[in-house]
């Protein structure tokens, strides 16, 4: 195909930092052409949500799950979910309910997350994909909060540095294993 | 008004294994009523319920005049077979059904009947040529061709001896190059092959062709050759069911529902369907 | 002499319905969305300020998902669980002729010889009260498949919006008469509705091209931007291709989607649609040439829903656009 050039907003810019981490693309593969401005979002509704008591939390996002409907348009217009088969998809056995229950849509969207801890970007596909309006970006935006509070990780930089989803050090906190 | 995705209870009354991955399943309705009233068309097909795994689509192998429930024959290949690889008689099953056009049987009397098939093929073919034998003097000639890779693939093999006992009935079983046994005494070579070998007649003939679409593909052209028109030459269609009813969208090839309008077709048919299957 | 009511009075009446127990559904805010939703308080139900909700209102209907009957595994036997019939009255308040013009395409297929009963159970237990559009967006094509912004079809009573809060309600059927006997005003004006997008292509073209074309580059090019996820299906008013699986112990109906590619993966691993091009080619010969063929209608009402909410802009009309130009180009 030849060297292949990308406009990119932002976020792409970190989504092609992340594929060469994961070694989908090779170093130097992609010539980037930055576009647009960063967006200067925060994370105050972040906080928000995340002061209010855990049951009124658990409320808020059954709520938002309610309205899913297991379109994966989420899964796929997200550059880091790009696994051949993905794990809602397995059948032998079932892992994760394909039905849009609330149990399966909680399952859906918690697993997601976390198998982007410290892999997404931010650039909000998953929000702008949701026909029903549901706030993925606050999920991830904690999931990334915890990364970046328990392995001071930044996603964006140097590719060559390794992902904790993928690694270990004797330095990892262990207070969870009992 | 009943549900038509609920399933009837089925017992099962005995498992053959034929293959290391192949079983036949013969099964009987729990509900008295519904064992004597039930009717299907030989190469119709039901809707079998592992509960707790799924359901999945199997032709009925049985004769449609057999009184004692139905017979299927599976492959072990994904989630529901494997589930019903494990079921043992006493076990309970689901069906739902007959469903499909099954076989024109009443178009076929008179004719001399060609049936040719591969491999895990042989049951849908199967369900017709005992049909045939119970209705001997409505057919004329049978002539059945039967291969598959390994002499250890072949199916319903006690039946086969069984048929080639019956009058005018000609059994040819046949193993593709490299998969006889040294005391195998059958033809060496793909079905096409073997069968165009046999120079059968193709008069006043209809033939039904099963196989994997490559066996099919190079048997129309001996078909062709032998002079039987594509009209008179029948397949069994597989594609992913769901519904079996015609409402799931997932089953059509191009303008057709196969649950509905098929699974039966002529190549003629055939031929005017997009490939989409 | 026309029948009217106020937009409070319609609330009044919708939040009547819901003290009775009835369960009302109509365009409510939602995820900064407009979306149909289950109404649990009438000051929320909108009458304006929108084009088309995000979703469509089949759900209702065929909901997304749906237990089929419930098993139990008792050693070697299992008991059938039937499930409760729907009785629950619904009434679908506000939704779009378009939204409402697909209920007849499903009654259709969910009848086709097979009797589909939750479905009609659910169907004869609900009333739609349909709403006229007094405008509409780039995406709406409803006039080019034989509908428009004050079509009746599938309504048991159409609302057309008039100046001010007042909204004419014109009632279709008898179910419909019965929902507003009482609760309307009597005058001499007559709303008028609004004219509706102008055609945006011809929808026999489609049909033609569709039918004789199955081998054309042009289903690869134009499913490239495609990501194969089901937003087109799931928000489509006609769409309507189920699942079956087994779920904890229950057999349940969920919505599906030709764009899917497990939609028809065999378990041997052949799949007769392997690629998103023959994925879309599905989708326009389903709704603009299988379907017509069939049962004699469009399977699509042009509420545009599609391109709304594809995340690579595509949905049917730049397709159906794209094969008109195709199929009266010079051969």
């Amino acid at each position: 195909m030849g060297r292949v050039a990308i406009l990119t907003k932002p976020m792409d810019a970190g989504a092609l930092v992340v594929l060469e981490r994961e070694s989908q693309i090779e170093s130097g593969a992609v010539k980037t052409i930055p576009i647009g401005e960063p967006s200067t979002g925060t994370f105050a509704d972040l906080d928000a949500l995340l002061a209010l008591p855990p049951d009124e939390r658990m409320a808020w996002w059954a709520g938002e799950f309610s309205r899913c409907t297991r379109c994966y348009a989420c899964r796929q217009v997200c550059p880091m979910c790009y696994c051949e088969r993905c794990v809602a998809d397995k059948n032998r056995p079932v892992v994760i309910d394909t039905s849009p229950t609330p149990v399966g849509n909680f399952a859906w969207h918690v697993t997601r997350a976390f198998h982007l801890a410290g892999r997404c970007v931010g650039c909000g596909a998953c929000n702008h994909a949701c026909p029903v309006g549901i706030d993925l970006r606050l999920l991830n935006m904690a999931v990334h909060r915890a990364v970046d509070q328990n392995f001071g990780f930044n996603v964006g930089a140097d590719p060559k540095t390794e992902s904790p989803i993928g690694s270990w050090a004797p330095a990892d906190h262990e207070e969870f294993i009992r | 008004m009943k549900n038509i995705y609920q399933p009837e209870l089925m017992d099962v009354a005995s498992v053959q294994r034929h293959t290391a991955d192949v079983k036949s399943v013969k099964v009987r309705f729990r509900d008295a009523d519904c064992a004597q009233q039930f009717q299907f068309r030989v190469g119709q097909f039901g809707i079998f319920s592992a509960f707790g795994y799924g359901e999945s689509v199997f032709n009925i192998c049985s004769s449609s005049t057999w009184n004692d429930g139905l017979e299927f024959c599976f492959r072990k290949t994904g989630r529901v077979t494997e589930a019903l690889w494990e079921i043992e008689e006493g076990d309970t099953i689901g069906f739902r059904g007959p469903y499909g056009n099954g076989y024109p049987v009443e178009a076929w009397k008179g004719k001399n009947l060609i049936f040719l098939g591969g491999g895990i093929a042989m049951p849908p073919i199967r369900c017709a040529i005992w049909y045939a034998l119970e209705n001997r003097a409505d057919y004329g000639d049978i002539t059945i061709v039967y291969g598959a890779r390994t002499v250890a693939d072949l199916v319903y093999v006690n039946e086969l001896d069984e048929w080639a006992k019956r009058e005018r009935v000609r059994v040819i079983r046949c193993v593709d190059p490299g998969g006889e046994t040294p005391d195998w005494t059958g033809e060496i070579g793909f079905v096409p092959t073997v069968f165009e070998r046999a120079q059968i007649a193709a008069t006043d003939s209809v033939a039904l062709v099963i196989g994997p679409p490559i066996m099919i593909k190079n048997t129309m052209p001996v078909l062709d050759r032998m002079g039987l028109p594509r009209a008179s030459v029948y397949t069994s269609l597989e594609n992913r069911m769901k519904c079996g009813v015609g409402k799931c969208g997932r089953c059509n090839c191009g303008p057709v529902y196969v649950c509905k309008e098929g699974p039966v077709f002529t190549m003629e048919e055939l031929a005017a369907l997009p490939q989409d299957y | 002499m026309s029948e009217f009511i106020t937009s409070d009075n319609l609330r009044q009446l919708a939040a009547e319905w819901i003290a009775q127990g009835i369960r009302v559904a109509g365009p409510q805010r939602a995820g900064g969305r407009v979306l149909y939703l289950p109404l649990n308080d009438a000051a929320n139900l909108l009458l304006d300020g929108f084009i088309h909700p995000a979703n469509s209102a089949k759900e209702f209907l065929l909901p997304k998902t749906e237990t089929l009957y419930g098993y139990r595994v008792e050693g070697h036997d299992i008991k059938l669980v039937e499930e409760a019939e729907a009785e629950t009255p619904q009434i679908l308040l506000a939704v779009r002729p378009c939204d409402v013009a697909a209920f007849p395409f499903l009654d259709h297929i969910f009848n086709w010889d097979y009797a589909d009963e939750p479905y009609n159970q659910r169907r004869r237990n609900t009333a739609i009260v349909a709403l006229s559009c007094s405008t509409h967006d780039a995406n709406c094509f409803c006039t080019s498949v034989g509908l428009g912004p004050a079509s009746e079809r599938g309504a048991d009573v159409l609302l057309v919006p008039l100046t001010g809060d007042t909204l004419e309600v014109q009632c279709v059927t008898e179910k419909g008469r019965s929902l507003f006997a009482g609760k309307t005003k009597s005058d001499n004006v007559a709303a008028m509705s609004a004219a509706g997008p102008a055609p945006r292509f011809a929808a026999e073209a489609v049909r033609k091209f569709s039918a004789a074309n199955f081998e054309h580059p042009l289903w690869a090019e134009h499913a490239l931007a495609c990501v194969g996820c089901g937003a087109c299906a799931h928000t489509c008013p006609t769409c309507h291709c189920f699942d079956i699986v087994d779920e904890h112990s229950a057999r349940v109906r969920n919505w599906d989607s030709c764009q899917f590619s497990l939609f028809t993966l065999h378990a041997i691993g052949h799949n007769p649609r392997p690629d998103q091009g023959s994925r879309q080619r599905q989708r326009i010969l389903h709704k603009f040439s299988i379907y017509p063929d069939k049962f004699g209608e469009i399977l699509c009402t042009g509420c545009g829903n599609c391109t709304r909410n594809c995340p690579a802009g595509l949905g049917v009309l730049p397709l159906l656009i794209a094969i008109e130009h195709e199929e009266h180009l010079p051969a």
